[in-house]
């Protein structure tokens, strides 16, 4: 269980990493593995909501009442920011941003995971450890698992039809009470669902549907503290024997992020992204309504016109446009120019012609 | 201690001149004697190793770096002062992981810069022990590759020392001279400058610091001022793991850092000529 528990402790942060580590512990363990499962994805998955969350906001759900402050209009001084955000937030939502991003050690760094990532990568093995694993006792299991430093996690594991694949039915619901480990600090609920399909060893054969809804996950960490809440619906369907393809639909999903007494919002409303890929090569597009900081409780309409393409190697897009459309006026448009810069224009009074420009570093907008 | 920290980081800040005539001053204002100052140039073999918090291995690094230093010593009240700069320069060869565990191989610019004060107290005719206090500041620069990315760190440590020396007659124009020092990181921090995300401070955790050095040197005669001096050293470090920090960019907290343990390894040789004021 000590590995199991280090991994909620970071959830939202480090879980990718400690599933290696993990690994080797469930290796040697057969109990509660299918729980264990379960709560892993559900906690990498969830990170993709910005260090906790997503979902299902009964606090947020039908307005911009959480954005903070009062909206600000787009103009030639803030539009590069704004699209930087915009941009940002979408791409830690998928395996396109900063977290694909190659990093040589220097410091040990451990992007945020999300769920693309996690699912293209660690689903196969936990799918295979379960198969071979796996020996509940019964369809229903609850278990109570304290934390290292402190704290608890409860679990309710439902393997449906009680034949220890991850298949449809299965669900698991965890609630984690002042979990803490290091300097982390979690708190909320939060609940996972196969609908459909199943996942074994080999991802690109395996055809799977998940719900995962976060209520009120908060984590505190050092001077950072993230709440979540939202669901989303993920999909992961192979195209061949190499490729994959994952598609996340969510009605709403929100992440409040403070540090040091300043408040960001991410939202994402009606969103969907759908991306592409193999070990070379990777498109995407997404659409949906999503939040944007700089300009308050201002909105953004976003929509792909053309599909994002790139070299994973690369960690940019060659190929790809992306329309903006600010909900109080303007218009932005962020396009791959085959360079490490992306271009991005302002059209401020949505007339179809773009007023400025500007080159900006791909690196400095995922 | 404000005035110790800024009296180390002002030099450190300006260059080692600065530090030596801030130094000179004191101990002349000090009614000091036999002072004595330095110039060294040599060459150190260095080698840089990390390791995760389960032991494995994850960067190696080794190169040779070219090393200026500048000594100046002076009897003071029965004990005798020493500070000295230095710098060590050059490229290291990189072997080492991405965070998504590829191996990599890439290389490294690294300039080292450190200050160390020291006074030692003489027990007899041949040994003296001595307390000291160093601060390093290095500046690491690991190159991007096809497959990853690059970054510039940058270390700053804190180092309080206890040394030994043993002195002796090695000819009637010579003498050599073992020291050691044990030290213990007092504060230790590196500045972190990541493609992906803004620029973040992480903690260094606790850290050790064993140096030994043999030094072969030219007496000092009525004749002459300058002597010369020659000294192989050999010094070992080892710092824990830190705390992991937040990643940040543009309000989205985008992952964790740390830096982990780290131990470094240098054997080096180096010339010295001495002018005794």
């Amino acid at each position: 269980m000590k590995y199991f528990l280090k991994i909620h402790k970071l959830t939202c942060s480090v879980a990718y990493y400690r599933l290696q580590n993990s690994n080797k512990y469930l290796q040697k363990k057969h109990k509660a593995m299918k729980k264990n499962l379960f709560t892993l994805t559900t906690c990498s998955v969830l990170v993709a909501c910005g260090g906790g969350g997503g979902g299902t906001d009964t606090a947020n759900n039908n307005s911009n009442n959480s954005l903070v402050g009062a909206a600000v209009s787009l103009s030639a001084s803030n539009y590069e920011s704004a699209a930087k955000e915009i941009v940002g937030s979408v791409s830690g939502m998928q395996s396109t941003g900063a977290a694909a991003q190659g990093l040589l050690t220097g410091a040990e760094v451990t992007p945020m995971t999300t769920p693309a990532m996690f699912l293209q990568n660690k689903l196969p093995e936990l799918a295979e450890l379960l198969k071979k694993q796996a020996h509940l006792t019964g369809a229903v299991t609850s278990e109570s698992v304290p934390c290292d430093s402190g704290g608890k996690m409860d679990v309710v594991f439902n393997d449906k039809n009680g034949n220890e694949d991850l298949d449809a039915g299965d669900s698991a619901d965890i609630t984690i009470s002042n979990c803490q480990y290091d300097n982390f600090k979690m708190n909320g609920k939060m609940s996972f669902t196969v609908n459909s399909g199943s996942a074994n060893s080999n991802l690109t054969a395996s055809n799977i549907n998940l719900l995962a809804t976060v209520q009120d996950l908060k984590v505190e960490f050092n001077d950072i503290v993230s709440v979540g809440n939202g669901s989303f619906i993920m999909s992961i369907t192979p195209v061949n024997s190499t490729t994959l393809t994952v598609d996340m639909q969510s009605p709403s999903l929100t992440n409040q992020v403070t540090q040091a007494g300043k408040t960001k919002v991410f939202q994402y409303k009606d969103y969907n992204v759908n991306a592409t890929a193999n070990a070379t090569t990777s498109s995407w597009s997404v659409k949906g309504t999503v939040s944007v900081p700089t300009l308050g409780a201002n909105t953004a309409y976003i929509d792909t016109t053309t599909r994002f393409s790139q070299t994973n190697s690369q960690g940019f897009a060659t190929t790809g446009q992306l329309m903006i459309t600010v909900s109080n006026g303007g218009k932005m448009r962020v396009s791959a120019t085959g360079t490490s810069n992306a271009k991005i224009e302002l059209d401020l009074n949505a007339d179809g012609t773009y007023e400025e420009f500007k080159l900006t570093p791909w690196i400095d907008v995922l | 201690m404000i005035w110790l920290k800024k009296a180390f980081t002002w030099p450190l800040k300006q260059g080692a001149l600065g530090g030596t005539l801030l130094f000179i001053t004191t101990m002349a204002a000090a009614d000091c004697n036999d002072v004595t100052m330095s110039s060294s140039g040599g060459l150190t073999g260095s080698q840089w190793q990390e390791f995760s918090a389960s032991g494995k291995p994850l960067v190696k690094e080794t190169g040779t770096l070219l090393v200026t230093r500048l000594d100046a010593l002076a009897h003071c009240g029965g004990l005798q002062w020493h500070i000295h700069w230095a710098q060590a320069q050059g490229q290291r060869r990189y072997i080492g992981i991405t965070n998504t565990q590829q191996a990599a191989t890439s290389s490294t610019d690294i300039r080292d810069q450190s200050m160390q004060l020291d006074a030692q107290m003489p027990l007899d005719a041949h040994w003296s022990a001595a307390l000291g206090v160093e601060r390093r500041n290095t500046h690491r620069n690991i190159h991007s590759t096809e497959q990853a990315s690059g970054y510039p760190e940058r270390f700053s440590q804190w180092t309080g020392l206890a040394g030994l020396r043993y002195q002796h007659s090695a000819s009637e124009d010579t003498t050599w001279a073992a020291t050691a020092w044990v030290g213990r990181t007092l504060t230790g921090q590196v500045w972190l400058d990541l493609p992906n995300a803004e620029p973040t401070r992480l903690s260094l955790g606790a850290g050790h610091v064993v140096e030994t050095s043999l030094t072969w040197a030219e007496k000092k005669t009525a004749e002459s001022r300058w002597t010369w001096a020659s000294t192989l050293s050999w010094r070992a470090t080892r710092t824990a793991s830190g705390p992991a920090s937040a990643l940040m960019k543009n309000g989205r907290w985008v992952g964790t850092a740390l830096q982990p343990q780290t131990s470094t390894q240098s054997l080096g040789i180096n010339a010295t000529m001495k002018y005794a004021f």
